[in-house]
Formats: structure tokens, C-alpha cells, sequence
């Protein structure tokens, strides 16, 4: 089942999404599909800071929460 | 003169239902005659045809006796003349003539017969005006049936109209009567094609769910009252045409598209996608049976098949097939299934379908509602005058009109979208029109208010700068004031800060409660970085993954905890310690974004999860509890819940960006009511926090009506019920209580109800989304379901957590894009479901996946399982939540175990106790070979055997009898208390299935029975009887003469 796309919002957070539905206000795609897994698989590897962008450049390099 | 015949098993079925319950009418089958076409009509005329067609009918003269041990119909052949009701209205003012009618004809349809005494059928007619005159007749359906209804009127309109004209009524010879088929069906029902009927049912039958569960207003009454309402409605010619096009292009019937359009909004009310509908069939396989009066209808189940994702035209074909087979097995009589498949029939629920379906071939028009309905809700479909009619009866047990005018809408929105677009997935139909979706989306927004650009620490510091000397915390004799607790905490995170704790650091503390730990907590947040609790009573196991897990470099802790507590690379810091750094507020260097503490949850892989909030969403959280409550300086609040519970975090918070004080309770204290009590009383204690389980044994802790301080309870951590509201009003008359809702993921709580008229409820709602959150109802396309209807509740808005830390997988998994909120926000996926009253008020209706709630924990099943497996004599562990573990509702787990038997219980419970915390350690083992599984191949949970019962197998010890009249005593009180027939004095209180709140029941128990203050943790520490009895000795004796007694000769002793 490759029905699902990996999205991710203006705070770079990630979620998943059905491939054919239009993405909500404020998400995009980020240019990966596969099954739910594969696409969580892939969160996993690319969503390395999880904090949000904003926030991530408030703290300038430090902390990591 | 009569003739006596067995009756047939559709009669026989109503005659013992007719015995069971004689002043139902549910089996009545009434009709209102307009008589159109023949007004005038004559009312003498219209007896006499009345009385042809009953000389034509023999079951129109039969009625029933028991005879012999079998139940008997009685054919008269020479009835008297039939005779009529006569009932003038034209006195009554034109406007009320109709009206009345409607009434007489509802109440003859409503009166019983009584089986044994002629004639089964009542006739009246109503004469409205001196040209029209109206006939309501009304049958009981052990002689009458749908079609004999059309053969009735049909031949009652024949017989007047040759009355008339003065000639012999054309009709038809009746081969054969109704006793006759009675008989002939007797005959056929036997032997191998009996058995054959029986094996295709059985099998086609096999696991349907018990109950199809349709959500209604009310939970389902113990005996069911067949009590009825009726809904009529008619489609529009266009609808009706388009609907009869798309069943050619399906190459089906119109029964067969309705029949899917019925089953799947049954199914996305239900949540099940295993329907079983019930049809009527007019079995009437005989050509001679045709032209006869007569129960000859059948009741057939058809199983409709929604799983997976079919479009409605896929759905249509299965239905088709179903329908096909299940008319190609009609024959077998639909009581004779019953008795097959549930032969214990439970009085609540209607047997094998709880819903029905028809298409009358015929007009259905004229039938009279007698308020009464024989299944949760049955459709009754009748096209006439090119327009699609329908007629919903629906239990009134259940429903409410309301509810299904609700229902009767989603339908006809459902097929006008499957008439629109058959290739669409069932399960994407819409059932809400555009204007009722929004209506339901709306329902959910808690509103926006302004909240403080604040972090909870710059909170804290400006109350302790505007009252400085008022009491921050009150700890037995110790209070700190808000400017020392403010000072404490500032030298503390100056420490931490010199120790390299930055912004966004986590830092775990591990302390009991005392005022040091709120110091921690605070200089935490001050020093810049998200606090960790771990609750020291959590195994080192636990404790030390949590601090792995984490990434927290320093640790603050208590000196006496520091030994317990793993090393590894973390940094302890004892909070005992003095730390000399200036006392001022530090600059701060959180906002409101920043996390404010890491809360861990039971996680589905034997991993738990660290939940991030933020300062924003605790802040908002803490502004609607100030809004609701108006919390002053004067105001008490209890701390008594764990750190690691998220309820602890107002708890702490909330009296302290307020200026009212803290009150901690002593360690161990949250599990003591007693304790409890005497707080409230000393320290003038207004507001507190309970988990219903623990407001339970509280309510029943004597004493309780003094705590005349207390203004207001909340509650939340898992179900609050009615009967527990209902106590608390009755003990603490005047304080308020609270319902509030809310996952670890969303701030603390983000839904809240006041209790209130609590009686006559069947669940207490958790309310209304608070100002900032939003609470969507909704199925797996995240589409909203409609109001009353069960489905996955999401969490929008200010409150939800950031995710979880340090697992992008899990985040992204259940937070989720939010298509109802701001550009870019997410909902959280709670895993519960719920739904939205009528009133806007949210129901919770407990979790979707296995994750179960025990005495107030989240506790997930495939976490303790995954602990259980790691032991390599394990084969399989299934851990399930049941009513009837022994000591009350708990976790039970099975185990294939390939070890000694009786060393199961033990090993297991003294491993798992290494892991996990002790309310998911489960309340009994029981070893099984084989696990019960469902048709499709999964388990089934609810066929694992019941763990209590009067064998002692699952423990490790053997019974040994009591020696001592209170050891007797003990057994017997140990038994009651914990659902056990035999207990001996050397059983283990916690392997014979007792917890933490049993054991506050047991102290409660040797208060009331020995006038003794059993400390509660005396229970943890003295787990048999034969070690109880002799502490309730002790204290009933006192020390000294207990030693007196113990000592073996104490006069000689003197003397030596």
C-alpha cells in the first residue's frame, strides 16, 4: 500500500498525509511516499531536531529541548 | 365445533413471548382502512364482507391452547357473524375528527390479545363524516401477516363490492389453510434437511458480534420494553428515480441498494463492519399458500460484509450475493436459529440481528404505529407514486426522536452521494451535509481568550514579588513563604546554571514530596530548562531507562533516595544541600515556546515515551482553570499526585502563580484517604485532585463530612461515573466536583464538565473544549462524525504537546496535519473514543486500541506482555483488562508457559515487579495451552477463560487452614474483599490478586471490624495472613502486651 506522503509544516515538524488528498493549509510535501511505515521510517531519519523552527533559531545552537 | 392443530414455531414463539410479556402488543398488526374508492360506504355492508373473508380464513377463527406440553391452535368452524366496533365522530368539530381517529386506531393496534380467547383480530369503524367512513382492523400476527394484509384488503373490497351487486364474490377455492402448512412444515423440518439448514446458518453465522452496539441515547435497559416510536418520510421523485437507475446499472434491485446504503450508515454508527440485518420473508414457497391468511412470514439474517474499503458498488454486489444465498436457505424457521445459535437468551438484546430491513412489495400504507418496535431500529421501505417511502420504528429503550431524525438524514445524504458517485468507497460517503458538517466542527472550538505571553516560572516570580510573605508551601510544621520559596529556588538554579544546565535542557528530579521538590521544579523551569519527573516509588529498572532515555545531565534528588537510584553519567544534586548564590531573580531565557517539562507515558512497544510540553500550553491551561475557579490567596490546594502524573503539574503550578498555598501530602499519602482527611481538616484544604478510583475509597473514609473547608474536587485520570458523582453529593453536600478530561499530550486537561443532576445518567460527559483547545470527533479520514456517533477524538490548538522526545516516528504518527485549524497545526490522535452529545457536551467512551485504563493508569496490555515474553519459558502472554479478576476489575495475563506450573505466579510477579510499576502489574496469572481465536484467525479475547474460580492453581503456595480464631477471621474478610472462596493464613495478599487500593480497603475494613489504625504500608510490607493477624493483634493489644503474651513463661522469666 503506497498511499501515504511524508508532509511537513512552516516549524519543520513532520507528519504523514494520504498520498492523494490535497495537503492541509500550511503543509507541503516533502517529497516522499510510500506505506505509512516507509514514510515513518523516513521521518525518523530526516526529522533530526524536533524542535520547532522558530525555536530552533530562537535558542541559536544551543539546547535540545 | 373445532379442530385442533400443533402450531407452527413462528407461533409457538409468540405465544410463549404473549406468556412472558402479556401486555405487549409488539406482534399486533393494525391497519386504517380509508376506503377511498367506496364512499359512502355502507357499515352494514362492510361487516358482512368482514364476515365472508373470516369464514374464507381458518386463521382468522383460530386462537391457542396448551395442550399436552405443545402449544395448539384451535380452528372454530362456525364462528358468530363478525362483529364491529361502531364510532360516530361527526359530534366532534371537523378538526378534531382526524386527530381522533389517529387515536382510537393507535390504541386498538395497542391492545393485546389474549391468545386463548376468539376472535384474534378486532375491527372498528369511525364514521368522520356521513359521507366517509373509515374501518381500523387490527391482527395478531400468530393468524396474520404482511402479505396476508394485501389478500385481506383485496378480498374485503371484492366481497363489498359483490355484496353491492348482489353476487357471489369472485375469489379464488383455498386449497389448503393455514393449519394445513402448520402441519406440512412440521414435517419438513426434520431429520437431515434440518440439519443441513442448521450447519449453512451456523457457519454463515459464525462470531457475529453479540450485540451490534448502535450508539444510543441511553445505555440498554436489563429487560428490554419493546416500547416503539416511529419516524415516517417520503424521497423526492428524483432521488426515487435515480436510486431505481443506479440499482439497473448495479444490475441489482432496489432492496439490494438500500439494503447497502442501510448497512453502511449502520456501520459507521456502529464502528462494525460486520452487519447482520434482519429481513422479513413472506414464506410462501408453496404456490397454495399464495391466496391464504397466515403467519407464514420468516425472519432471515443477512450478513453484510463492509470490511476492507469497498465502493458502494462493490458493497451493492456483495450485498446481492448475500441476499442470493440467504433466500436459497429461507426455509428454516428464524426461532429455530435462535434456539440453535443462542439458546440462553439474553433478555436485553433482540437475538442474532438488532436491526431490520423491508421492502414491502405492496403498500405499506395504513399500517398503524401501536408504540412499539420489535428490534433496536427496522427500515420499512415502500415505493409508491414514484417516490421511495420510508418508515423508520426504532426502540424507544435507546432513542431518542431526535436521534433518529439524525439517522433518517445521514441516510438519505449517503445515498444521494452513492446515487451521484457508486464507485466512491463506502466508508467515503458522506453522512453530514455540507451546513451540518461545519455545525459539528464548530461544536468542537473552545474559543480563543487572551492568555499572558508568560512562562510559568516568570508567573511564580511575579506573585512572589507581589506577596512575598504570604504561605507558598505548607508542609507539616514547615512553611515556606513566597518570597523563601522564590529565593530557595533562584539559589538552586543559579547552582544549576553554574553546573552547565542551559535553555532546553532536560533535567530530572527524583524526590519525594516536600518542599524541596517544589524548590526543584521551579529552579528548573528558572534556570532555563524542562523538568523530568521520576517517581521514586518506580522501580530502578524504570527509573534508570527513563534518566537513559531522557538525555537529562543532572539529576535532583534527596539524600536518602540518592542509593536506590542508578549512577551512570548523571550528575546528582542532593536538594538537601545549601547553595550559596544570590538569592534575586536570574535573568530569564525561556518564552513561551520553551519546553516546561518531559512527562513520561506507557508506551505499546515496552518503551515508554517522553510527552513535551511546552510553557505555553500549561500557562493556557492554568488561565481556564483560574477563569473557571477564581482560585484566591485564601485558597488551599492539595498536592498529593505523583510528579509523574501530568495532574501534578497544576497542582504545583496553579496555588503558586496565584498566591494561594500548597499543601503536600506526606509521602505515600495520595494512597491514604485517612491521611487525606486529616489534611483537608489541619490545613484548611479547599481544593484537590482525585482519580476516581481513589475518590471512591475516600468517599467511603469515615469522617469525611468535617472537611467543611473544601469548596471544590476535580476529577480526571479515567472514568468518573453517575454513581460515584451521586455519592460524593451525598457525602460532601455543597463541595463542587469536577470532570475533566485530558491526555498527557495536551496540556493536563483540555475538556471540563461540572456535576451536575447526576441521577438517571448513564455516563457523565467531560464537557466542553476549554478556551484554546479544540476536540474533534472523528473517523479514520479525519472527517467529523456526526453528533452522537462514535469516533477517534483528536486535540487541537494551544495545548498540544510538542511530541514526543527523541522519537520523530511516534510524533509524526500521532500528531498529526490539523485541516480544521491555523495553516500548519497539528491535532494530537488521542487513541480514545468519544462523542459529541446533541448539547455540545463531549461523551468519552474509553480507548480504541487495546490500551485499557487500571485504577486510573494508562496502562498498555503489549507492555506488560513484552516484559512477560522476555523470560525465555514464555511462549505467548496475552494480558487482557477484566471485570472478574479477582479483586475486582484489573489486568490478567495468560501465559503458555513452559516452566513449573506453580512457579508461574511467582516468577512472574517477582520480574515483572523489577520492571514496571505496580499498577500494571496484573492481578492474576493463569497458564494456557492454546488461545481462543476469532473466525478471521485473531485473538479472541473475550473467549480467555475467567482467572477466579475455586481452583488454587494459579498461586505458588498450598493452602494451609487457619490456626487461630482471627486468623479465620482474616481468611474469611481477605476472601470477601478479594473475590477468593478459600484463603489460607500463608496466601500472599498480592498474589491472590490484591492492589494498592484494595489494601486502602483492607485498612478501612480492620478499622470498622477491630477499631484498629493499620498503617497502609504495613499491608505492602506483611503480605500474609498468618503476618496480618498478628499485626492487628499488636495493635489491638498494645506492645507491651503483646511481648507479655509472646514470652514463653514470663513469671519464671521474672523470677531467674
Amino acid at each position: 500500500m503506497s498511499d501515504v506522503k511524508v508532509v511537513l509544516n512552516d516549524e519543520e515538524q513532520y507528519s504523514i498525509w494520504p498520498a492523494g488528498r490535497e495537503n492541509p493549509s500550511g503543509w507541503r510535501d516533502a517529497g516522499f511516499s510510500g506505506t505509512k511505515d516507509e514514510c515513518l521510517a523516513h521521518i525518523e531519519q530526516v526529522w533530526t531536531d524536533m524542535r520547532p523552527k522558530s525555536l530552533r533559531e530562537a535558542m541559536d545552537g544551543g539546547g535540545v529541548l | 365445533m373445532s379442530d385442533a392443530f400443533p402450531a407452527s414455531s413462528g407461533q409457538e414463539r409468540m405465544w410463549f413471548l404473549a406468556r412472558f410479556e402479556p401486555d405487549l402488543a409488539v406482534y399486533n398488526i393494525g391497519m386504517l382502512m380509508p376506503m377511498t374508492a367506496r364512499q359512502p360506504v355502507d357499515p352494514r355492508r362492510l361487516e358482512q364482507a368482514i364476515d365472508l373473508v373470516v369464514r374464507r380464513h381458518e386463521a382468522l377463527r383460530t386462537t391457542f391452547e396448551f395442550r399436552d406440553g405443545q402449544v395448539t391452535q384451535i380452528v372454530t368452524g362456525s364462528a358468530p357473524p363478525a362483529r364491529v366496533t361502531e364510532t360516530d365522530l361527526t359530534h366532534l368539530p371537523e378538526a378534531e375528527r382526524e386527530p381522533e381517529l389517529k387515536r382510537l386506531a393507535r390504541a386498538d393496534a395497542a391492545a393485546p390479545f389474549v391468545l386463548e380467547q376468539a376472535p384474534l383480530w378486532r375491527a372498528r369503524q369511525v364514521r368522520l363524516a356521513d359521507d366517509d367512513l373509515r374501518l381500523v382492523i387490527v391482527f395478531d400476527h400468530t393468524v396474520f401477516d404482511g402479505v396476508s394484509s394485501m389478500i385481506f384488503v383485496d378480498e374485503l373490497e371484492e366481497c363489498y363490492d359483490a355484496i353491492g351487486e348482489g353476487r357471489a364474490p369472485k375469489l379464488a377455492e383455498l386449497q389448503i389453510q393455514f393449519a394445513d402448512f402448520a402441519v406440512w412444515q412440521r414435517g419438513r423440518l426434520t431429520g437431515e434437511f434440518l440439519e443441513t439448514e442448521l450447519a449453512h446458518w451456523r457457519e454463515r453465522l459464525a462470531g457475529i458480534p453479540a450485540d451490534l452496539g448502535l450508539p444510543g441515547d441511553r445505555p440498554r435497559p436489563a429487560r428490554r420494553t419493546y416500547r416503539g416510536e416511529m419516524r415516517l418520510g417520503v424521497y423526492s421523485p428524483e432521488l426515487s428515480s435515480r436510486l431505481e437507475r443506479l440499482a439497473k446499472d448495479l444490475n441489482t434491485t432496489l432492496f439490494t441498494v438500500m439494503l447497502t446504503a442501510y448497512a453502511a450508515v449502520l456501520s459507521r454508527w456502529s464502528g462494525v463492519d460486520d452487519i447482520v440485518v434482519g429481513t422479513p420473508i413472506a414464506g410462501r414457497l408453496l404456490p397454495e399458500t399464495e391466496p391464504v391468511i397466515g403467519m407464514f412470514v420468516n425472519a432471515v439474517p443477512l450478513r453484510v460484509d463492509l470490511s476492507g474499503s469497498p465502493s458502494f458498488r462493490e458493497a451493492a454486489t456483495r450485498v446481492r450475493a448475500t441476499v442470493a444465498e440467504a433466500l436459497d436457505h429461507q426455509e428454516l424457521p428464524f426461532e429455530r436459529l435462535v434456539e440453535d445459535l443462542q439458546p440462553t437468551r439474553d433478555l436485553s438484546v433482540p437475538p442474532i440481528y438488532q436491526v431490520m430491513f423491508n421492502l414491502a412489495i405492496g403498500t405499506n400504507e395504513g399500517q398503524i404505529a401501536n408504540g412499539t418496535a420489535k428490534v433496536d431500529i427496522q427500515l420499512d421501505l415502500n415505493m409508491r407514486d414514484g417516490r421511495l417511502h420510508t418508515r423508520l420504528e426504532y426502540a424507544k429503550d435507546l432513542f431518542d426522536p431526535e436521534t433518529i431524525e439524525r439517522f433518517d438524514d445521514q441516510l438519505r445524504t449517503l445515498v444521494e452521494a452513492a446515487v451521484a458517485d457508486p464507485d466512491q468507497a463506502v466508508k467515503a460517503l458522506p453522512l453530514l451535509t455540507s451546513e451540518e458538517r461545519e455545525r459539528v466542527l464548530a461544536l468542537g472550538e473552545g474559543g480563543e481568550l487572551e492568555r499572558p505571553e508568560s512562562t510559568l516560572s516568570a508567573l511564580v516570580e511575579a506573585q512572589a514579588a507581589a506577596t512575598p510573605d504570604a504561605p507558598a508551601v505548607v508542609f507539616g510544621d514547615t512553611t515556606l513563604t513566597y518570597a523563601e520559596l522564590n529565593a530557595r529556588a533562584n539559589r538552586l538554579a543559579r547552582w544549576l546554571r553554574k553546573i552547565r544546565v542551559e535553555r532546553g535542557h532536560p533535567v530530572a528530579v527524583c524526590a519525594e514530596r516536600s518542599p524541596e521538590l517544589v524548590v526543584a521544579l521551579l529552579a528548573v523551569l528558572k534556570a532555563g530548562g524542562a523538568y523530568v519527573p521520576l517517581d521514586p516509588e518506580y522501580p530502578r529498572h524504570r527509573l534508570a531507562f527513563m534518566l537513559a532515555d531522557s538525555g537529562a545531565r543532572v539529576l535532583l534528588t534527596q539524600r536518602h533516595l540518592r542509593e536506590a537510584l542508578p549512577g551512570g553519567s548523571v550528575k546528582p544534586v542532593l536538594l538537601e544541600d545549601d547553595f550559596d548564590e544570590p538569592s534575586d531573580d536570574l535573568d530569564p531565557v525561556t518564552g513561551p515556546d520553551d519546553a516546561a517539562y518531559l512527562i513520561y507515558t506507557s508506551g505499546s512497544t515496552g518503551r515508554p515515551k517522553a510527552v513535551v510540553n511546552s510553557h505555553r500550553g500549561i500557562v493556557n491551561r492554568l488561565a481556564w482553570m483560574q477563569d473557571r475557579f477564581g482560585l484566591t490567596p485564601s485558597d488551599v490546594v492539595m498536592q498529593k499526585t505523583p510528579t509523574s502524573f501530568d495532574v501534578s503539574v497544576w497542582e504545583f503550578f496553579w496555588p503558586l502563580v496565584q498566591g494561594a498555598s500548597l499543601v503536600p501530602v506526606r509521602p505515600g499519602g495520595h494512597r491514604d484517604p485517612n491521611h487525606q482527611r486529616d489534611l483537608i481538616k489541619r490545613h484548611a484544604v479547599t481544593t484537590m485532585h482525585f482519580v476516581p478510583s481513589m475518590l471512591a475509597l475516600f468517599l467511603e473514609e469515615a469522617g469525611i463530612e468535617s472537611c467543611t473547608s473544601l469548596k471544590r474536587v476535580v476529577c480526571s485520570g479515567e472514568e468518573l461515573t453517575p454513581r460515584m458523582a451521586a455519592r460524593f453529593f451525598e457525602r460532601l453536600p455543597g463541595v463542587e466536583l469536577h470532570n475533566l478530561y485530558g491526555p498527557t499530550e495536551a496540556a493536563v486537561d483540555v475538556t471540563a464538565w461540572k456535576c451536575e443532576d447526576v441521577e438517571g445518567r448513564g455516563t457523565l460527559p467531560i464537557g466542553r473544549p476549554m478556551p484554546g483547545c479544540r476536540l474533534h470527533v472523528l473517523d479514520a479520514r479525519l472527517e467529523p462524525m456526526p453528533v452522537g456517533v462514535p469516533g477517534h477524538l483528536h486535540i487541537g490548538g494551544v495545548q498540544v504537546a510538542r511530541g514526543y522526545a527523541g522519537r520523530p516516528e511516534l510524533t509524526a504518527e500521532r500528531f498529526v496535519p490539523d485541516p480544521y485549524g491555523p495553516p500548519g497545526s497539528r491535532l494530537y490522535a488521542t487513541g480514545d473514543l468519544a462523542r459529541l452529545r446533541p448539547d455540545g457536551e463531549l461523551e468519552f467512551l474509553g480507548r480504541i486500541d487495546d490500551q485499557v485504563k487500571v485504577h486510573g493508569w494508562r496502562v498498555e496490555p503489549g507492555e506488560v506482555e513484552a516484559v512477560l515474553t522476555e523470560d525465555p519459558r514464555v511462549r505467548r502472554a496475552v494480558v487482557a483488562l477484566r471485570d472478574d479478576a479477582p479483586g475486582g476489575r484489573g489486568l490478567v495475563a495468560y501465559v503458555d508457559w513452559t516452566g513449573e506450573p506453580h512457579e508461574l505466579a511467582h516468577v512472574m510477579r517477582t520480574t515483572l515487579a523489577r520492571k514496571l510499576p505496580p499498577p500494571l502489574l496484573p492481578q492474576a496469572f493463569v497458564q494456557v495451552k492454546e488461545f481462543p481465536l476469532g473466525p478471521s484467525g485473531k485473538l479472541d479475547r473475550s473467549a480467555l477463560p475467567a482467572p477466579t474460580g475455586p481452583g488454587r492453581t494459579d498461586l505458588g503456595t498450598a493452602y494451609t487452614e487457619p490456626g487461630t480464631p482471627l486468623e479465620a477471621e482474616l481468611c474469611a474478610l481477605w476472601g470477601e474483599l478479594l473475590g477468593r472462596d478459600r484463603v489460607g493464613v500463608d496466601d500472599d495478599f498480592f498474589e491472590l490478586g490484591g492492589h494498592s487500593l484494595l489494601a486502602v480497603l483492607l485498612v478501612t475494613r480492620y478499622r470498622e471490624v477491630y477499631g484498629i489504625e493499620m498503617d497502609l504500608r504495613v499491608c505492602f510490607e506483611l503480605t500474609t495472613v498468618a503476618e496480618q493477624a498478628l499485626a492487628v493483634l499488636e495493635l489491638q493489644l498494645g506492645d507491651a502486651e503483646l511481648d507479655a503474651l509472646l514470652a514463653e513463661d514470663p513469671v519464671e522469666d521474672a523470677d531467674a
